[in-house]
């Protein structure tokens, strides 16, 4: 067993919600399959299922997902996208009138460098 | 990973201001926690957790099991004071808050339907922090806009203990003004008193003051196990002091248990949209740290929330977060929120889909 964390005992004691997609990881959920490179078809280090746990941007990324969904599964969706055009269009957007659009916001709210972790972390989300 | 929750569903505080003009049910803003179990294979209890004990690492249940954690995270939301006036339930009943859905909820819309033409609603604001800071406002705006329609001649009284608009203040400012103005009077640095239930008048800074309605929306702290368990060491023992890279608790001794959202005491804002956010920060912790890794030391978070400001236009604000080194908190990039430049009907629709994201990343 590669991750201890998994024989730990976590407990959540909910009035509000908690997030569910904290554990989650596509499609290796609960396959019970979370050793590094079994879900791997990518020469990159995190490419899906338990490796993106160890992905820079993914917990950057999770701040996309109260809207477009987690893991970037919803509207707009994100999943899959090329990350140069998740760059682009956030760079884009950097430069419109912030009030005029909710995205305007959040595009302005990252670095350059954390913009690029979240559009590498949601490309290599299953479409 | 065990979720231990009193209540058999959520029901929805965001968009349930529109339970007052009808738009939505309370059905259609309740969620269960089914489909956290089936598809994530979470453990799912329904009790209340009565107490927590650090030492053995255990917490004790209403049914009277005790469970042992490695991870203990509490996010119980927030309980009320009793304003001075209402301390019997009946007193509760006939002025409500409704700043926790549910029958709070139906219970305020039901006394609206039965307002009379050209009567007046008063609705009292506490002093921030409470849970979710547009909130009052954005039900003032509302209730008066339901008020024009069905209820002609009717006034909105806000009664805002604080010293001016807590969020959202332009568009707030001009939703007073212009779009309801005639309607609504907004009185900042109000104090009320106390209240008496039967005749409904408020004792206030201003004087007795006599309604048809009242709204109001007690002082808040933690919820109470926060309290129980001695976590409430911050905002003059009103919050849980939280470590903003883990969201562990402060208070020495309590190693291993975290609390998120409305009982934390942050910079953040308290609202649902960036408690799962901080959900995300913690469980990122959680995770790291029972692999041997430290915790990220720059985590950022994000506040959204859209704001309806008539039965069919919405507003919006929001924020992104990041950690200060210096402070150790979370700040606002670029010093401040953004409110939207427009109040429309698009962002109404936009709103609906938000929320149906939102509630659809939370609950699965």
């Amino acid at each position: 067993m590669k991750y201890g964390y998994r024989t730990a005992t976590l407990m959540a004691v909910a009035g509000l919600a908690l997030a569910p997609a904290l554990w989650a990881d596509d499609d290796t959920r609960y396959s019970g399959s979370r050793d590094e490179g079994s879900s791997s078809t990518s020469s990159t280090p995190y490419t899906s299922g338990a490796t993106t746990i160890n992905h820079p941007g993914r917990l950057l990324a999770s701040n996309c997902f109260q809207c477009h969904g987690t893991n970037g599964h919803g509207m707009a969706s994100l999943a899959g996208k090329s990350a140069s055009s998740i760059v682009e269009e956030m760079n884009e957007m950097r430069q419109k009138p912030s009030g005029t659009y909710m995205m305007y916001v959040h595009a302005r709210g990252y670095t350059p460098t954390q913009i690029k972790l979240i559009a590498d972390y949601l490309s290599k989300q299953q479409p | 990973m065990t979720l231990i929750e009193k209540a058999p569903n959520y029901i929805s505080n965001i968009l349930s201001n529109s339970v007052l003009y009808g738009k939505k049910t309370i059905l259609q803003l309740t969620y269960g926690y089914a489909d956290l179990a089936k598809n994530y294979g979470i453990n799912v209890i329904q009790a209340e957790v009565t107490n927590i004990d650090p030492v053995s690492q255990q917490v004790m249940l209403s049914t009277g099991a005790r469970l042992g954690y490695d991870r203990l995270v509490l996010s119980p939301g927030i309980q009320f004071d009793v304003i001075p006036g209402l301390e019997t339930v009946s007193a509760q009943t006939a002025i409500p808050h409704a700043w926790q859905a549910g029958a709070q909820t139906t219970n305020l819309r039901d006394q609206l339907n039965a307002m009379p033409a050209g009567g007046l609603f008063v609705l009292t604001i506490p002093a921030a922090p409470y849970r979710c800071p547009p909130g009052p406002y954005e039900r003032a705006c509302v209730v008066a806009d339901y008020l024009k329609t069905y209820k002609p001649r009717s006034k909105v009284l806000i009664l805002d203990e604080n010293a001016a608009i807590t969020a959202e203040k332009n568009n707030f400012t001009k939703a007073f003004n212009s779009i309801h103005a005639g309607v609504i009077e907004y009185r900042p640095a109000s104090t009320v008193l106390s209240i008496d239930a039967t005749n409904r008048i408020l004792d206030t800074n201003w004087g007795p003051i006599k309604a048809n309605v009242i709204n109001a929306i007690p002082d808040q702290r933690a919820g109470k196990i926060v309290t129980t368990a001695g976590l409430n060491n911050a905002t003059n023992g009103r919050f849980a002091g939280v470590d903003m890279l883990s969201y562990e608790s402060t208070v020495s001794g309590a190693k291993s248990i975290h609390i998120i959202g409305d009982s934390s005491a942050t910079t953040q804002a308290k609202a649902g949209h960036i408690a799962n956010q901080e959900g995300k920060v913690c469980a990122d912790a959680i995770v790291r740290s029972l692999m041997g890794q430290a915790p990220d030391l720059l985590p950022v978070t994000n506040s959204s929330c859209y704001t309806p400001i008539t039965m069919e236009t919405a507003s919006w604000l929001s924020a992104v977060y990041a950690y200060d080194t210096l402070s150790k908190s979370m700040k606002v990039v670029g010093g401040s929120a953004t409110e939207s430049t427009y109040i429309n009907k698009d962002q109404y629709e936009e709103m609906e889909k938000w929320f149906d994201n939102l509630m659809s990343e939370t609950f699965a």
